[in-house]
């Protein structure tokens, strides 16, 4: 079992083909600045996703429906919608939990370990979410909130 | 959780880490000796150039003492602690 230290991102500035290849990496968490910033890459980039679904859909479909003795046009017109009825909305309040909650949620679990077993710690400070430095006794530490490889973080 | 504690070692001296970077064998005798058994050490890990204490994030018990015990180890083992500028890292 490896440890990761969790990497908090800020993809203000990323491509989004570079936003899609860090969020494949074990122990990235994106904060986005904004609601603007989230629309702009995990929903753009599920946008795409549902498009290119609905297109392949589209032209599967109307090739069997050519070639079919009673084509169903109604099928091949609403079945494309079915990626942006069904996998879009769900995506997104899946994505929002991801993005905005979880983020929240990490952080006060964390601040409760600290509040509850670094008491006696000189000096805390925050360098990220999930990343501490800590001095005791003259000595300083690292605190970093890890996950498994074994176990990714949502 | 994991709390890490940076240390270097005397330039020229390859007791602790051998010039391929890696713990020595005698150093490792010496950790496992001085561990084995502790309580207090059961979180603790050693790396070249960092000492490592793992928690769990929930129910984590006995914090101080394995902390206490993290940083009585780089005077234990003549280890020299890394500091770091409270913003920056340092090492």
């Amino acid at each position: 079992m490896n440890l990761y230290t969790l990497n908090v991102i800020q993809p203000d500035k990323m491509s989004l083909w570079k936003y899609i290849k860090e969020s494949e990496k074990i122990g990235n968490l994106f904060i986005f600045s904004s609601i603007w910033q989230w629309l702009k890459f995990p929903i753009f980039a599920l946008f795409l996703i549902c498009l290119f679904c609905s297109i392949f859909i589209f032209v599967f479909g109307t090739i069997e429906e050519i070639s079919s003795d009673s084509p169903k046009w109604d099928k091949v017109i609403f079945a494309p919608m079915t990626p942006f009825i069904i996998i879009f909305p769900l995506s997104v309040i899946l994505i929002y939990y991801k993005s905005f909650i979880t983020p929240k949620k990490l952080e006060r679990k964390i601040t409760r370990f600290i509040e509850d077993n670094l008491s006696f710690a000189e000096n805390i400070k925050k360098r990220t979410l999930a990343n501490y430095n800590i001095r005791y006794k003259g000595f300083d530490l690292l605190l970093d909130y890890t996950i498994s490889n074994n176990k990714r973080l949502f | 959780m994991v709390c890490t504690l940076y240390y270097d070692v005397e330039k020229e001296d390859y007791s602790v880490i051998n010039k391929d970077g890696y713990l020595t064998e005698d150093f490792i005798y010496k950790w496992l000796d001085y561990t084995k058994g502790k309580s207090s050490c059961c979180n603790l890990n050693i790396a070249p150039h960092s000492i490592i204490a793992v928690f769990p994030l929930k129910k984590a018990n006995d914090v101080k003492r394995s902390i206490d015990e993290l940083i009585y180890l780089p005077t234990k083992f003549h280890l020299i602690p890394c500091s770091f500028d409270i913003e920056n890292k340092t090492v």
